[in-house]
Parts: C-alpha cells; sequence; structure tokens
C-alpha cells in the first residue's frame, strides 16, 4: 500500500483572477522509496509539497497519508498526523538560531508530547546519527550551512516518521556537505521511510529511485 | 495505527514553561522590556493609591485643624457663686436646690450669632447627680443600673446630629417627665423598639418617665436614657457640669469660638471654657475617597496604555517570528499550541512585570511619605494584589496577538524567511 496517494489533486488559489497551481496530480509513493519531484520555477512543486505535508489543502481530489483520507479530518487530527508521520528539510533549514542544537531537538519532542525521560536518549541517538553530538550544546545560529542541515534532518528524523518531505536540502551546500545529507537521506529509505525531495539538483536527480516531472501543474 | 492520543497536562505546562523560558531569556532585551513596562504600569497604579492615602490623611488632619464645625461651651469649675446669674431656689419640691451658672436663655442668645446653625445643652445625669440613678422598666422587671442617664435639650440632637424617632423633640425643653430611649439600652432593658410609645413608659429612680422616642444608631446616647434638660438639672442641682454644644456653618468654628463666651455671659467670659471639637468623618472620607479614585483613574489609564504597549510589542515580535511559527506548525503544532505560546508568554511577562512593580511602589511609597514626613500607609493586599493584576494585563494585552499568530498560515510562514 502506498504511504502517499494522490488522485486528481487540484489546487486553485482564490486571487484574481483565480489561479489554478495543480491541474490534477497523480502521485503513489511508497514507504522506502526515494523520489524526486523536479520542475521550473512556478511549475507547483512547493504546493505540491505543502499539501503532502499537511501545510495546505488541495481544492479537489483525493490525498490520503499512511492509509487515512485527509479530505474532512479536523485540523488538530492533521497536525497529530503531520507531527508524527512527517518530517520536513527545508532549503533555509529554518532551525531556531536563538536556541541551541539540542533545544532545537527537545521543542519538535514537545509537540509531538514525547515522554520527558526519553528524551535525552533521543536526542542523543539522533545527534549521533548527523555527527552533531560535540555541538549538542552550541547555538545553532553559529553552525556552519552543513551543521545546520543536518540539525534540521536530525529534527526531522527524531520522532520517526514515515515521510520525508524536503524542499531543495542541498541547495545551499556544497558537494561535500550534500553527499551528507544524501547519504543521511539514503539511511532512512533503508528504515523504509519515504523520501520525498523538491529539487533543481542534477546530483539528486541521479541519486532517486524516481524522478517525477512537473510542468505546468502536471505530472508527466 | 491510532497514535492520536493527547500528552498529559502536566507534561504539556512543563514543556509550554520550557518553551516560553527559552524564548524569553533568548530575546533578553525585548522581555526587560516588557517587563520594565508592566513593572512601572503596576508599580504606579500601587503607588499612587498608596500616596494618596497618604497625602489624604495629611489633608485630613489639615482640615480638622482649620475647619471644625463643632464647639463646646463649659463651665470653668465655679460652683455658682460668682455667677451673674443668681442662685435659682428651686420651684420645685422634688429636687435638691438648684445652683445655675449658666443664664436660662443661653441657647436664644448663641442662636443669634451669625453661622449659628443649632445649640444644645447637655447634663450627664448618671455621673453627676448625688444619688445613683437606676432606670427601671416595669413590665418586664428589667433594672439596669448600666443604662446612662442624660438630660438635653432638643437642639442637642440637632447640634450633635443624633437622629430621633418621633416628631416630640421639643418636649426635652419642657418640664414634662418624657424620656428618649438608646437603641442599645432599650435591647438591654427588653424594651421592644416601636414607632408607638404611648403605652410604654420607664421609671428613673422610682418616678415614671413616659416614653417618647428611640434614638437608633451608634452614638454617645445609644445605651442612654435621654430625659428634659430641666428634669436633669433638678436631678444633678446644678449646671457647673453642663456642656453647651454649637453647630456653625462649615468653616465657621473657629469664629464662633471666639465669640461665644462673650454672646453667654458678657461680663464674666472667663468663667467659661470654649473648645473645638473635631469630628469630620464625613469631610476626610470625601477627601480621602476622592484623592483615591482619582489615583486609581490615573492608575488604570496607565495600565491601559500597558495594555496597548504590550499589545503592539506583542504584534511586532508574531510578525517577527512569522518563519518561527510556520516551522512549529510544520512540526506539528496546533494553532492552539502556537496560540498558547504567545498567550503564556504575555501572561509570565505581566506577572513578572506586576511583582516588580509591587516592590517598586513600596519602595516609592516609603521614600514619598519619608520625604514629606508622612506616615507611611500601604494596603498590604494592594502590594500583593501586583502580580496578579501582571498577570490579568499580560494576558489581556497578548490575546489579540496570540490569535494572529494562531492565524498564520504555514505554508506561507515557512516560506517567508
Amino acid at each position: 500500500m502506498s504511504i502517499i496517494h494522490l488522485e486528481d489533486v487540484r489546487k486553485t488559489y482564490a486571487v484574481k483572477p483565480p489561479t489554478e497551481v495543480l491541474k490534477g496530480v497523480n502521485l503513489d509513493v511508497e514507504c522506502g522509496e526515494r523520489i524526486a519531484i523536479i520542475g521550473y520555477s512556478g511549475a507547483g512543486k512547493s504546493t505540491l509539497l505543502n499539501i503532502i505535508g499537511l501545510l495546505d489543502e488541495p481544492s479537489s481530489g483525493t490525498y490520503e497519508l499512511a492509509g487515512k483520507v485527509m479530505k474532512g479530518l479536523s485540523g488538530r487530527r492533521k497536525d497529530r498526523l503531520r507531527a508524527e508521520t512527517l518530517g520536513f528539510v527545508f532549503q533555509d533549514y529554518h532551525v531556531l538560531g536563538h536556541r541551541t542544537v539540542t533545544e532545537n531537538l527537545e521543542l519538535k519532542l514537545a509537540i509531538n508530547a514525547t515522554p520527558v525521560e526519553q528524551r535525552a536518549a533521543m536526542v542523543d541517538d539522533v545527534l549521533q546519527s548527523v555527527g552533531l553530538t560535540e555541538r549538542a550544546k552550541a547555538l545553532t545560529r553559529l553552525l556552519s550551512g552543513g551543521e545546520k542541515q543536518r540539525l534540521a534532518i536530525a529534527r526531522a528524523i527524531i520522532s520517526h516518521p514515515q515521510v520525508l518531505l524536503a524542499d531543495e536540502p542541498t541547495g545551499n551546500l556544497d558537494e561535500a556537505n550534500a553527499r551528507v545529507v544524501l547519504d543521511l537521506f539514503d539511511e532512512q529509505a533503508a528504515r523504509d521511510v519515504a523520501v520525498v525531495v523538491i529539487t533543481h539538483d542534477e546530483r539528486i536527480s541521479s541519486w532517486a529511485d524516481r524522478v517525477v516531472h512537473l510542468r505546468d501543474g502536471r505530472i508527466d | 495505527m491510532e497514535r492520536f492520543k493527547r500528552s498529559p497536562v502536566r507534561r504539556r505546562v512543563r514543556d509550554l514553561i520550557v518553551d516560553v523560558s527559552i524564548e524569553l531569556s533568548s530575546r533578553l532585551s525585548r522581555t526587560v522590556l516588557m517587563v520594565a513596562a508592566v513593572a512601572f504600569s503596576t508599580g504606579a497604579l500601587l503607588a499612587s493609591v498608596g500616596i494618596s492615602q497618604n497625602a489624604a490623611r495629611q489633608v485630613d488632619a489639615d482640615i480638622a485643624a482649620s475647619t471644625s464645625r463643632l464647639v463646646m461651651i463649659s463651665v470653668a469649675g465655679s460652683n455658682g457663686e460668682d455667677s451673674e446669674e443668681s442662685d435659682d431656689a428651686s420651684e420645685e419640691s422634688d429636687g435638691p436646690a438648684k445652683s445655675t451658672i449658666l443664664p436660662d436663655n443661653t441657647v436664644e442668645r448663641l442662636l443669634e450669632l451669625d453661622n449659628v446653625e443649632a445649640v444644645g445643652l447637655r447634663l450627664d445625669v448618671d455621673a453627676n447627680a448625688p444619688a445613683q440613678s437606676v432606670v427601671d422598666y416595669p413590665v418586664t422587671g428589667s433594672m439596669d443600673v448600666g443604662v446612662g442617664v442624660k438630660a438635653v435639650t432638643s437642639g442637642y440632637f440637632d447640634a450633635s446630629q443624633i437622629e430621633s424617632t418621633g416628631n416630640l423633640q421639643w418636649m426635652l425643653d419642657g418640664f414634662e417627665n418624657v424620656a428618649y430611649l438608646g437603641e442599645g439600652a432599650a435591647r438591654e432593658l427588653g424594651v421592644p423598639v416601636t414607632s408607638r410609645t404611648e403605652a410604654i413608659s420607664l421609671d428613673l429612680n422610682g418616678v415614671n418617665y413616659s416614653l417618647i422616642g428611640f434614638l437608633p444608631g451608634n452614638h454617645a446616647f445609644s445605651h442612654a436614657l435621654v430625659i428634659p434638660y430641666s428634669s436633669g438639672l433638678q436631678l444633678v442641682g446644678q449646671d457647673k457640669e453642663t456642656d453647651v454644644l454649637i453647630r456653625t456653618a462649615l468653616g465657621a468654628g473657629n469664629q464662633i469660638s471666639k465669640v461665644a463666651r462673650l454672646a453667654v455671659m458678657p461680663g464674666t467670659p472667663e468663667k467659661l471654657n470654649v473648645s473645638q471639637v473635631v469630628l469630620h468623618e464625613d469631610i476626610r472620607q470625601s477627601v480621602s475617597g476622592q484623592l483615591t479614585r482619582q489615583a486609581a483613574w490615573i492608575g488604570g489609564f496607565l495600565l491601559v496604555l500597558t495594555v496597548l504597549l504590550i499589545a503592539n510589542s506583542m504584534i511586532v515580535s508574531v510578525t517577527a517570528r512569522t518563519t518561527e511559527i510556520g516551522i512549529r506548525r510544520a512540526l506539528g503544532a496546533s494553532r492552539s499550541a502556537v496560540a498558547g505560546v504567545f498567550w503564556f508568554e504575555g501572561g509570565l511577562v505581566g506577572a513578572l512585570g506586576g511583582l516588580v512593580g509591587a516592590g517598586i511602589s513600596t519602595l516609592t511609597v516609603m521614600v514619598i511619605a519619608l520625604l514629606n514626613d508622612w506616615t507611611a500607609l500601604l494596603n498590604p493586599a494592594w502590594v500583593a494584589l501586583g502580580p496578579l493584576l501582571g498577570l490579568v494585563v499580560g494576558l489581556g494585552a497578548s490575546l489579540y496577538p496570540a490569535l494572529r499568530a494562531a492565524a498564520v498560515h504555514p505554508a506561507i510562514a515557512v516560506r517567508s524567511g
């Protein structure tokens, strides 16, 4: 069964004139699959990622995540589903610069209502897996770009999501750091986590199991 | 897979406290400014109330010293032999010989003075009569020597502003055996307090007195039997313990006190003593109340300004933290959880500010009292109210910003950084 199932998903923004960004997208993603979504600017990549990530709702069509139909689901249940099923990695990292590395990770665990006594061990484990153990107490704004992205990935995977969503995760990184990020994604895919990446990066196109081209709101 | 269990309240509260503490401490200057704003406003409110209370006391003392309305005349220790009024051998056969100093028309002489509103004579029979005064209520047989016996003219009620029932006060100026009874004395003697007093009478030392009314309220005659002044004079035998009470127009106390003795005894004013009676509870309460209300209004105005200040600061904060809000939503935080962070943050800042403000107000009131030579007075309940006031201000001010934060669209927010 697909962890992500999109069927004839459309999205129209109610601006003047109304703009249809997604024009009937059909997509299935399996657990453990690495999929790259490629498209020109304005093709609807970010809109698609927001819908898959439950940050936005489709105007029509069917979206099922982990076997649950999203239409009609309450906001609170979507929030919980997003917290427990999805992990986000952004191009600009979006880590909280005024907090330490550990505090960034603990914020995610607090949102997920993880028992307090389990948190320290989970933080240690994930920091070890991304190679940031030595930076645990460092203020995030003092980290390098590569370290910030590794922290963002650590935050995305600390609660063991079933889907990892990444928006241009290597866009601001050099070759070496980009390789580290892709290796971390590989580890997640090996654990049956579906990895969905929006990118322009050719390196990711060649890394992915499947490349999906989004053109003018449709998947080729 | 059913994983929608909500976390325990204690853990959520703990996480909220940790979360907000990190946010506040990481933006220390902004936090300090907001705490200071609440501190100064709650401090200003509490301090202004305290200062006004101290000032009111001082104003009260000043007013009492300058605007007394009650003047008291008493005899300066003479036994009457030197009085310009001759001994008035008793015309009554049932009392001791009467020796008087005050002229019979004392009341009329004083009422002729400008600004005199009421005049009354008072003689405390229970303290000055040769025999012990025993009041007896024949119906129940109650006999209570603890009930006082006072003799007054009708003007004394008016001068001292003691209320009485019925409309027979004028009888106190005559020679009939009539009496008023204080409500406290009525309770002690078992006399029913009623508007129909025709059938009620009391014995004073075996002489029957018809009751013509009661004296409700708490005052000097609450526990006394009040008889006509002439009757009291018969029982005591002399008037050297008589007090003459004069109520003047507001502010005329000083003026009347200077001329009252001459008006009563133009030839020998030195035989009389005169003093002013300070009884200005109504003025004191009025001044104190007005100053306190004024301070409360000023303080309230400052609090409104503070609410606006904090609200503005929080709105700016929400705008500046739009990306963070988007991140929190992307991580799974609900709208209410995001609102809760900002609301709790405002409440915490407010409570801290209120706590500091309470300290500032206490210090300010003490210093200002010291500088002005006042007695420092600050209600501890008001001071304790500081943190609570701050909390309410903080929560009120951050409510709208919190709702705005909750309304931020996460998809837009995560792209705004």
